[in-house]
């Protein structure tokens, strides 16, 4: 009888191992909606569909293309969190709030294909952008980041590299977004484990993907949900394809769970040593160039597999005291042409 | 030591015949060892008037909360700050076994008054062969042939083991060392207790994914007869140790870190060591290197928590027995082996 539990809870456990399974599954669901009315089709998932009338989505990339198809000669299109000078390709600009635009959009036969574009796109001159985490339960006090950020005109978005709030509700997130319009640029986010605290991962509903990529001005970025300490194998398989597509490219890495904690007997990190080695591994075989993390409430500058590594969960959540640091952010400086990293630094807060 | 030994073998005589509690005085121990005991530790040998038993229980229970509440506590404080991190977890460790064990001590002594003795002698040579089925979702399902022997030369103890994959996909060398300080070599112990000093090293390739994981590692384990508490036939087991690791990728620079090592049981021994014996064991894995790794959830928590698993063997005959594992963190690894060993005079 014993046995049999014991095997029982092993089959149990079995299935309770792919722990980010349903969010890779989630992930190539989002940017997809076909109803009766209307189809919207993000490529690549882009971008997230928030409400069909009137049509709204949250980018999470610069540049996403949309595709509709409805039975009306025009829509009216509502993008978040999109560059300030976005422009869309097709379509009139009614309204426009900065990091959140609205155009009217003619369809053609019942369809129309756009995409999101940055007068810039196509430079290669050297840019900045910067990197934010684990804001958590102090979403009231992230203005002072935000504001902090709006002050250097170089910073083109923010990315955020998870743990946006305590437990990942609906509210949390509602309260996190609103706050976010505080901010001059666009954040491109993956989730963290304080994503996964709720009865479903209203992250992908609101957000979009937990695991996306995206090229701007030659600069490839890789956002990796490793918010359970793993990650998908599915992922991992984008993983490699975005590796490849990334080559000659300067490619940034971005995830929550860094594979290694600089401190390893804390193990804020990969639940696995031998995963944390093969996606190491993979990254440095894929040619890329810098990785950024979250998750340790403070500030690490380290290598892995000679790949330059910066931890920075200085969004607010319960600091690693004792280490002077304190909130903080980074910003990078790429430059796209020479193929290079200019510099990552740290910005402190208080 | 072997003198309090001593004395606490020659006190479980007296207590194998107090083991004389009825069935219904046994249910009700064991229910009330759950309920309310999962709360005060203890309650079922309360229940049974085993009352030095039961304030041991207690205190154990009450020791580990605070050890955790000293580990858990430190860590929220400081933000698990870097300074402070790894004596915290391993407070926290330890306090959780002592909790669990203590608990689970009180369930079993309630219910039964041991079911078996420990082995006070160990033969010089021990070897196994076996099958282990692995199962990680970041790497292909495998079987693995698993392959060993305890080599025991004094207080001394050599220790090689190796895992191997089919095709050569996967291969696990770990070479132990121990030096045993206090406990059953093969000269013969007062009990089950001891306590060694280990060095190892280990190799764990992935030829397929293109990198490999060596480690040294420095700890001390031991094992505690709960006789000496008037629990005969059962133990509790804790170790504790440190490990540097480096990382090998083909055509990119190796990485070194490091490992908290710690691990704590609860097991009970079965029959007699004269004749078909065996014991069976739970216990908490805390390294994030070995197949199982660290255990993964769909919540919030994933990551800092190593491994869970249990154990059984047992020698069937003098030389010939057969061990089961199974253990769950990231991967699942379960299997089985067949033991020889070189007969001994229990």
């Amino acid at each position: 009888m014993r046995l049999v539990g014991f095997a029982l809870g092993l089959a149990l456990a079995s299935s309770c191992m792919h722990v980010a399974e349903d969010r890779t599954r989630d992930d190539e669901r989002i940017g997809h909606v076909h109803t009766a009315a209307i189809d919207v089709d993000v490529d690549d998932g882009a971008a997230c569909v928030r409400s069909l009338a009137p049509v709204r989505l949250r980018a999470q990339t610069p540049s996403p293309v949309i595709r509709i198809r409805a039975p009306v000669e025009r829509i009216r299109l509502t993008i978040d969190n999109v560059l300030p000078d976005a422009t869309l390709s097709t379509g009139t600009l009614v309204d426009d709030l900065g990091r959140t635009k609205t155009w009217e959009v003619p369809l053609q036969s019942g369809e129309v294909a756009v995409s999101v574009h940055a007068p810039d796109e196509t430079s290669r001159a050297p840019y900045r952008f910067a990197l934010l985490a684990d804001v958590q339960e102090d979403i009231d006090r992230v203005g002072d980041i935000y504001a902090r950020m709006n002050e250097d005109p170089a910073i083109r978005f923010v990315l955020f590299s998870g743990d946006l709030t305590r437990r990942g509700t609906e509210d949390e997130l509602i309260e996190f977004e609103r706050r976010e319009r505080e901010l001059r640029v666009p954040l491109y986010a993956t989730l963290g484990n304080h994503e996964l605290g709720a009865d479903e991962v209203y992250f992908q509903r609101m957000y979009g993907r937990a695991n996306f990529n995206f090229v701007f001005r030659d600069v490839a970025f890789t956002l990796l949900d490793s918010a359970s300490a793993t990650i998908d194998p599915r992922a991992f398989g984008w993983l490699e394809t975005w590796l490849e597509r990334g080559r000659g490219r300067t490619h940034v890495v971005a995830m929550h769970i860094p594979p290694f904690d600089p401190l390893g007997t804390r193990n804020g990190a990969f639940a696995s040593r031998a995963e944390a080695s093969k996606v190491v591994a993979a990254l440095a075989a894929g040619g890329v160039d810098l990785t950024l993390y979250g998750h340790i409430h403070s500030f690490y500058a380290y290598e892995n597999a000679g790949i330059p590594a910066y931890i920075s969960g200085g969004g607010g959540a319960v600091p690693e005291r004792l280490d002077g640091i304190g909130r903080n952010y980074l910003t990078v400086d790429v430059d796209p042409a020479a193929r290079k990293i200019l510099g990552v630094s740290v910005v402190r807060i208080d | 030591m072997v003198a309090s030994s001593a004395v606490c073998v020659a006190c479980a005589g007296p207590l194998l015949a107090v083991g004389d509690a009825k069935a219904d005085d046994r249910t009700a121990a064991t229910a009330a060892a759950v309920v309310p005991g999962a709360l005060v530790h203890g309650s079922g040998h309360w229940t049974l008037g085993r009352r030095d038993t039961a304030r041991m229980l207690l205190y154990g229970e009450l020791v580990g909360i605070g050890a955790m509440g000293a580990g858990f506590g430190t860590l929220y404080v400081t933000g698990a700050s870097r300074k402070i991190a790894a004596p915290a977890i391993a407070s926290a460790i330890f306090g959780t076994g002592l909790f669990v064990v203590s608990w689970l001590a009180d369930i079993d002594g309630s219910a039964t008054d041991g079911l078996g003795q420990p082995r006070r002698v160990l033969p010089p040579i021990e070897a196994s062969l076996g099958l282990r089925f692995v199962k990680q979702p970041a790497f292909a399902d495998q079987a693995l042939v698993v392959t060993g022997f305890d080599l025991r030369l004094g207080r001394v103890r050599v220790s090689p083991e190796g895992w191997f994959g089919a095709g050569r996909v996967n291969e696990r060398l770990r070479l132990e060392t121990a030096y045993r300080f206090a406990g059953a070599t093969t000269r013969r112990a007062p009990d089950g207790s001891f306590i060694d000093v280990t060095v190892a090293g280990v190799r764990h390739a992935f030829p397929a994914d293109r990198f490999a994981t060596s480690s040294v590692e420095l700890g001390v384990s031991g094992r505690y007869d709960l006789a000496r508490i008037h629990l005969p036939g059962s133990f509790a087991d804790g170790s504790i140790g440190y490990a540097l690791m480096r990382h090998d990728y083909a055509g990119a620079p190796s990485d070194a870190t490091e490992q908290l090592l710690a691990r704590w049981a609860y097991g009970v021994w079965i029959g007699r060591p004269s004749s078909t014996w065996g014991e069976v064991s739970v216990f908490y894995e805390h390294r994030h290197d070995g197949y199982a790794a660290g255990f993964v959830q769909p919540g919030l928590f994933s990551g800092v928590l190593g491994s869970f698993g249990g154990r059984a063997l047992a020698w069937l005959t003098e030389d010939l027995g057969a061990l089961a594992e199974a253990q769950i963190g990231a991967g699942i690894v379960a299997g089985a082996s067949v033991l020889v060993r070189q007969p001994v005079m229990p």
